[in-house]
């Protein structure tokens, strides 16, 4: 408020100079015409869209007698006949008028479907070179109010900071200080929690657009327009990926019931999956361990979870054999897990004494010292049998061409595109994409995990039908479909 | 015919080992090269060309020390063009915490790089005077050394320093006296200094944590810079008018990535936020990130050491990346004949075989 | 009760971060997003971290006590963990002469010294070897087999020459000899124009095809796992 106070004070002398000093009339430029605020539809209720012309002075070009667009907000909205403070309003936003004839929307840009609306914002509208309408979003009007106390929290914590590692104050002295300012701060605390309390009730606010010549004289434009963002609680936006989500949750769904109630489908078969036994068999034959790399990514990743399964079905066929299973992990969330993973599986093929808790584990998190790390395991240990399956990035030709020097039958799978092309000119099989998701299922040979595969067949299907017809109508002009899928947001 | 198929099984050691002479030989000999910039690296640079000056522009630093080589020269250049275009550089390290030092060791050089270019003048002067020399000579400086430290000191004095006023505290006194230290407030609005042209913020933890809040504020989520000073301290953030608060007031966000991390910055700053980003990447990975490019996601893509090789020859400033491309090009065509060789020697080794 | 419950866990959350990316409000993004998944992440991980170095030091203590080949790196490993955590932690910020500091993780400590000198050069090392054995592994399956092979190897050329200053050059030499000819077939020889085409076409449109059906896996895995078709991730089948 007060720095405020000393702007406008600040504002006032510098008009007053203006005034005295100059014996040329100073430059008064008209206000902006028609404010209008619309409710931006995609939000929890925290921004809008302001619309409003341009002065008429404005040249939109160099030497131009305006410079700034100064939007000014206040909470509440007006009554009848009440008298206007500028006081009580505060700046959210100011434009200088290039960035505002920078924004200008040209015909083609306009014309443009694939950039959508809510991507255009801020821009100047000129349909007709004269409308010089200017778009923008005012964002974050909660916080807009918020900001002054927060910043004041920061800066008083900085202080409490700063007394800590002073060194010309006695100690005392710091310390009541301190306590002082954290009163202050808490005082602070309760206030911001009340205020965002009143915000979230009800958010009533006026705007107005102030336009400022290039002397720095304001004039207000006695246009006000009151408004209340209005809370979505859906993302009306992402309706199209809602309905999409929703019906493959259901195909896959139903394919699953018709495969529990006795329906086959048949899923292709998979040149990598096939040889896992062959390459377990080969290690048992030759007395030498089965690596076992489960990809550089935390266990958010889905195909590290993929991953996990897939090293689940390996570790049975492993047990079975028992052969050695060496797991050097990346990550220390997806060790716990695959510990436990592999474990399970010697318990449940019945070996649970086979199982070495030892080669089950962490190695670093650092992505070159791990494939070092490995690689060195690889030299040592010369694994017959090395899989590759999960999440990789540059470091997956590093190990995969050690693997292959020490001729050992590598099986990758990974969904990274950009490894792919390594893996396949190193491993003897690469699983490419989705065949990594559905290897487990392959593994496990079990029906009803099979089935999921047809369902994601089927939404593939859908895809390639959609951009085929896509083609196809808008080759004929129709732009019906391409509309309505250019809602999904990107 | 045994000839033909030792070609096509050459031990892979002859091949590391010629690879390895034939990238290091042109380190040596710095050949020069001209590249053309390819239009991915044209569109950023056209568009940060054409920002008004006092916008912001944000370099995310996520990559460690291994992907140096690539990255680094192109945040050098970006710096610089920013830079130079008095635009305000603001930089973040948000992956790895050892990203923050190759953060601050980018901007800060294209910093004193283009400090040294606006105060050649009186750098010139300072180097010449008596008293600086005798200084240099007890110092054992050589003049590149010297114009460094003082340059420091002229920084120190605008940006109040102390730190480095102390650590200099000899040659301040020594510029002091020969009033070389006055001089420099005349440049004053002509440098870039700390927190009014430029700012580093380190290392932050909590990856989308800082994304999402740098939307709102940017003091109050990221607090402090590099060096544990208050944001709010600098002018770039406490100024009322020409402060920066969010990405609104930031022209485009370049995310330098060796990892995966440039989907969060298009998932909030551009889908959510609605602001420009672009990327430079290692050349590894580039391949993924063409068809943001297309949907408009990220309006420019900076390719591993071409990548930065064309940013360099746009700035007009040849750096690390140019100098790699004979290296790389050396590289690529020994690849080539090798390649070329081991299908002579499977051909003709075949044919060999079938007589 | 050791698989109901998880597979309750699983579901329940699942369905509630299905609706999550559709709603608008603070809540979600605040609280579910944030607190939940980020920062609850990070209280995991702590944990986790303490188990995987309990690991690390007792595979490593393992293959010291029985001796196991080249056991001797083990000793390497374990006493260059226990320097770095006694260095970084245990020891107190004391200056050791000029610049440096003992502990503390401080730019100028050990540590910090021992990161920057010997750990940033040997991952670069590492990175940079990818190079020669990118360089092996052309050499080895770059072979014109048959026709997909020999399109693959045709196309690997283009973008390698296309991707280097030399590239330029040839297009160059070409387009002087060709003249002002109305037939321009010096344009086969723009290597960096094609190179841009594969990039930005076929290159493309690969990615995304896979890209769908990545997209269309991890969705399948994902309700595979909500609604307990797959339970491989708790171990066993049963």
């Amino acid at each position: 408020m007060r720095s405020q106070r000393v702007l406008f004070l600040a504002a006032l002398m510098l008009l007053g100079a203006a005034v005295f000093c100059s014996t040329e009339k100073p430059v008064i430029v008209q206000g902006v015409q028609n404010i209008s605020v619309e409710d931006y539809k995609y939000d929890s209720g925290e921004s809008v869209i302001l619309k409003f012309s341009l002065s008429p002075d404005d040249t939109l070009s160099q030497g131009n007698p305006v410079k700034y667009y100064r939007i000014l907000i206040k909470r509440g909205w007006l009554e009848e006949d009440e008298k206007i403070n500028p006081d009580d309003f505060r700046e959210i936003q100011n434009i200088t008028s290039t960035a505002i004839a920078k924004s200008r929307l040209s015909e083609a840009l306009r014309k443009d479907k694939s950039v959508k609306e809510k991507f255009r914002y801020p821009f100047l509208d000129d349909v007709n070179g004269e409308k010089r309408t200017y778009c923008l979003r005012l964002k974050n009007l909660k916080q807009f109010f918020l900001n002054p106390i927060e910043n004041n929290i920061a800066y008083y914590r900085y202080i409490v900071d700063e007394y800590k590692v002073a060194t010309d104050i006695s100690k005392e002295e710091k310390k009541s200080e301190i306590k002082k300012i954290w009163a202050e701060i808490i005082k602070m605390n309760k206030e911001l929690k009340t205020l965002r309390k009143e915000l979230n009730k009800d958010l009533k606010l006026t705007v107005t657009v102030v336009a400022e010549s290039a002397e720095g004289i304001k004039t207000f434009s006695h246009l006000y327009q009151t408004f209340e963002p209005k809370v979505e609680a859906v993302n009306l936006d992402k309706l199209s990926v809602f309905i999409v989500s929703i019906a493959f949750v259901i195909l896959l769904l139903i394919i699953y019931q018709m495969t529990k109630m006795g329906k086959e489908f048949y899923v292709r078969p998979i040149a990598g999956l096939s040889a896992v036994e062959e390459a377990v068999g080969r290690a048992t034959e030759m007395g030498r361990p089965v690596l076992y790399i489960g990809g550089l990514s935390g266990i958010s990743d889905i195909a590290t979870l993929a991953s996990i399964n897939i090293l689940g079905q390996i570790a049975k066929k492993v047990a079975i054999y028992e052969t050695p299973l060496i797991v050097p992990a990346y990550d220390p969330i997806v060790y716990s897990v695959m510990r436990e993973v592999v474990r399970e599986a010697y318990i449940d093929v019945g070996k649970p004494e086979a199982f070495q808790e030892e080669n089950i584990f962490y190695l670093t998190s650092e992505q070159f010292a791990y494939a070092a790390g490995v690689n060195g395991i690889m030299v040592r240990e010369r694994p017959a049998t090395i899989f590759h399956m999960g999440m990789f990035f540059a470091e997956s030709l590093l190990m995969s061409e050690t693997g292959n020097q020490v001729g050992a039958i590598q099986i990758a799978g990974t969904d990274a595109v950009t490894q792919i092309p390594f893996f396949i000119t190193s491993c003897d099989y690469t699983l490419i994409g989705e065949e990594l998701y559905a290897a487990s299922a392959y593994l496990s040979k079990e029906p009803l995990l099979l089935s999921t595969l047809k369902a994601q067949d089927y939404g593939k299907l859908a895809i390639m039908v959609g951009i085929i017809l896509g083609i196809v109508l808008e080759l004929l002009g129709v732009t019906l479909l391409t509309q309505i899928l250019q809602n999904i947001p990107e | 015919m045994n000839f033909f198929k030792w070609l096509s099984n050459i031990d892979r050691r002859w091949i590391y080992l010629l690879m390895a002479v034939v990238i290091s030989i042109p380190i040596f000999i710095r050949a020069p090269v001209k590249v053309k910039p390819s239009p991915d690296v044209t569109m950023l640079y056209d568009y940060l060309e054409n920002q008004e000056e006092g916008m912001g522009v944000l370099l995310s630093f996520d990559y460690s020390p291994d992907s140096l080589a690539e990255l680094q020269p192109m945040a050098k250049a970006l710096s610089y063009h920013a830079l130079s275009k008095n635009l305000r550089l603001m930089g973040i390290a948000l992956s790895w915490p050892s990203a923050a030092g190759l953060g601050i060791e980018a901007i800060k050089s294209q910093v004193d790089i283009i400090n040294s270019e606006v105060l050649k003048d009186l750098l010139d002067s300072a180097e010449q005077n008596e008293e600086v020399k005798t200084y240099a000579a007890e110092k054992k400086l050589a003049s590149e050394g010297l114009r460094k430290e003082i340059l420091y000191v002229l920084i120190a004095k605008l940006e109040k320093d102390k730190e480095i006023e102390e650590r200099y505290s000899e040659l301040k006194g020594v510029l002091e006296k020969a009033r070389i230290s006055s001089e420099i407030v005349t440049y004053e609005k002509e440098v870039r200094l700390i927190g009014r042209d430029w700012c580093y913020f380190g290392y932050k933890p909590g990856y989308t944590q800082m994304i999402l809040g740098m939307g709102t504020d940017i003091a109050t989520t990221l607090s402090t810079d590099y060096k544990g000073t208050s944001l709010l301290k600098y002018e770039m953030f406490n100024s009322p008018t020409e402060k920066m608060k969010n990405y609104d007031n930031i022209a485009v966000c370049i995310d330098l990535a060796a990892g995966g991390s440039l989907g969060s910055w298009l998932a909030f700053v551009n889908t959510k936020f609605g602001r420009p980003v672009a990327t430079g990447v290692t050349a590894v990975m580039a391949a993924d990130y063409y068809p943001y490019l297309q949907s408009k996601q990220i309006i420019g893509l900076l390719n591993g050491m071409r990548g930065a090789a064309d940013y360099e020859t746009l700035i007009g400033k040849p750096g690390r990346g140019l100098s790699g491309m004979s290296s790389q090009s050396a590289a690529h065509i020994l690849i080539i004949i090798f390649i070329i060789l081991g299908n002579i020697g499977y051909f003709l080794g075949k044919k060999g075989g079938e007589k | 009760m050791k698989r109901s419950v998880p597979l309750a866990i699983v579901l329940v959350t699942g369905i509630i971060y299905f609706f999550v990316p559709f709603m608008t409000n603070r809540f979600t993004m605040d609280f579910l997003y944030q607190t939940i998944l980020v920062d609850w992440m990070k209280i995991m991980g702590v944990f986790a971290i303490v188990m995987s170095i309990t690991s690390l030091v007792r595979r490593n203590v393992y293959k010291i006590q029985r001796k196991v080949g080249d056991y001797q790196y083990s000793w390497v490993e374990l006493i260059g963990m226990a320097f770095m955590i006694t260095v970084s932690i245990f020891l107190p910020q004391t200056p050791l002469g000029k610049n440096m500091l003992l502990g503390g993780i401080r730019e100028g400590s050990v540590y910090d010294w021992v990161f920057s000198n010997i750990q940033v050069p040997m991952q670069a090392t590492m990175f940079s070897l990818l190079a020669f054995y990118i360089a092996s592994a052309a050499y080895r399956s770059f072979r014109a087999r048959n026709a997909e092979a020999t399109l693959l190897l045709i196309t690997a050329g283009i973008v390698m020459i296309g991707r280097v200053p030399l590239g330029e050059d040839i297009y160059n030499f070409m387009k002087g000899l060709n003249g002002d000819a109305s037939f321009r077939w010096s344009e086969i020889f723009n290597f960096q124009g094609i190179t841009q085409f594969i990039l930005d076409i076929p290159n493309a449109a690969t990615k995304r095809a896979i890209g769908f059906g990545v997209v269309m896996g991890m969705i399948a895995t994902s309700l595979k796992i909500m609604f307990g078709i797959e339970k491989s991730w708790l171990g066993g089948t049963e």
